[in-house]
């Protein structure tokens, strides 16, 4: 049985409002960092859309390469990049602005 | 029960969102066989093209003239449709995609020119239409025909009616293509897309008269 990694959470399960990382912790010493860090955009996206941009990754950004492995068109494909290319300049204004 | 639901979404995606699967050079090599089909088939069974959503009964028309017909067609909202996406599309987008696409979404074209290539619905229909017309009223102030002959025109609308379930079905695909080559959605794609295809109606329409002629029957 595969166990899927914990993925991070980006928004509060209680008010939807974006999630920041307020402590770190050494795995080798154990010290602990604590401050206020938010999470860079790419981390921010869905599973997901996260997913996907590590499959453009892998293959040298190769879209025609990605329809063929997800079976779809290329403009299915190139559509769904424009879709997480718009989230992560909707994060970064959002970055900038706060 | 999941894998029925998983086909149920399969199939309907094939048939009402194909261009989510098929894109690009494939789809322009499969809709180019689909325009060569339809002109073989209208020709033979004495059908024309002439208009981007036009089908009507005629003389028997050579190949060559129901091909350039159906070339037209498929060229005259490509282009429109084209002008349109370059000005109002976020982003770029392959032509060959817009091309292919548009050529696919006319298979349904295809399959209307089948039905009515049909031989005894052929002629039953042929025979009705030329029925009905030569006893329209010739006097202008009784414009509606008699009720004797209603049943007449309710049977020719019901035969009728699967060819434009098809023509409806071909507009839609014609929709989701430039929707999705372009990336545009909402009522900027269906506005843009709408006035494209009354301006290719025309413009196709036109050029058929004066490029290929049209000897409806």
């Amino acid at each position: 049985m595969q166990i899927d990694m914990k993925r991070t959470p980006s928004l509060c399960p209680a008010c939807d409002g974006e999630l920041a990382v307020s402590g770190l912790a050494c795995l080798g010493c154990q010290t602990r960092v604590t401050g206020h860090y938010r999470l860079p955009p790419l981390l921010r996206l869905k599973p997901d859309d996260q997913r996907f941009i590590e499959r453009f990754v892998l293959s040298s950004g190769s879209l025609k390469a990605m329809a063929k492995q997800l079976g779809v068109s290329y403009p299915t494909v190139r559509n769904r990049l424009n879709d997480i290319i718009g989230q992560i300049q909707n994060h970064k204004a959002e970055s900038e602005g706060a | 029960m999941s894998s029925d639901t998983s086909e149920r979404g399969q199939t309907i995606t094939c048939l009402f969102q194909p261009f989510e699967r098929v894109a690009g050079g494939l789809a322009l090599v499969l809709g180019a066989v689909a325009i060569v089909l339809s002109a073989a088939l209208a020709s033979s069974a004495g059908l024309i093209h002439d208009g981007v959503l036009d089908l009507h009964f005629s003389a028997h028309l050579s190949f060559w003239t129901l091909l350039a017909q159906g070339l037209i067609n498929w060229l005259s909202l490509s282009g429109l449709l084209l002008v349109a996406g370059s000005c109002l599309a976020p982003r770029s987008f392959r032509w060959i995609d817009l091309l292919g696409t548009q050529a696919l979404a006319r298979w349904p074209m295809l399959a209307a020119t089948a039905y009515l290539s049909i031989p005894g619905l052929n002629t039953r229909i042929r025979e009705l239409t030329e029925e009905l017309m030569s006893k329209m009223p010739t006097d202008p102030s009784k414009v509606m025909a008699s009720s004797a002959y209603l049943l007449d025109a309710m049977w020719l609308t019901l035969i009728s009616l699967p060819s434009l379930v098809f023509i409806a079905w071909m507009i839609w695909l014609m929709y989701h293509a430039y929707s999705i080559s372009t990336d545009m959605k909402g009522s900027r794609a269906v506005f843009s897309f709408v006035a494209a295809l009354v301006l290719a109606s025309i413009f196709s329409k036109v050029l058929i008269i004066h490029l290929v002629g049209s000897p409806l029957a």
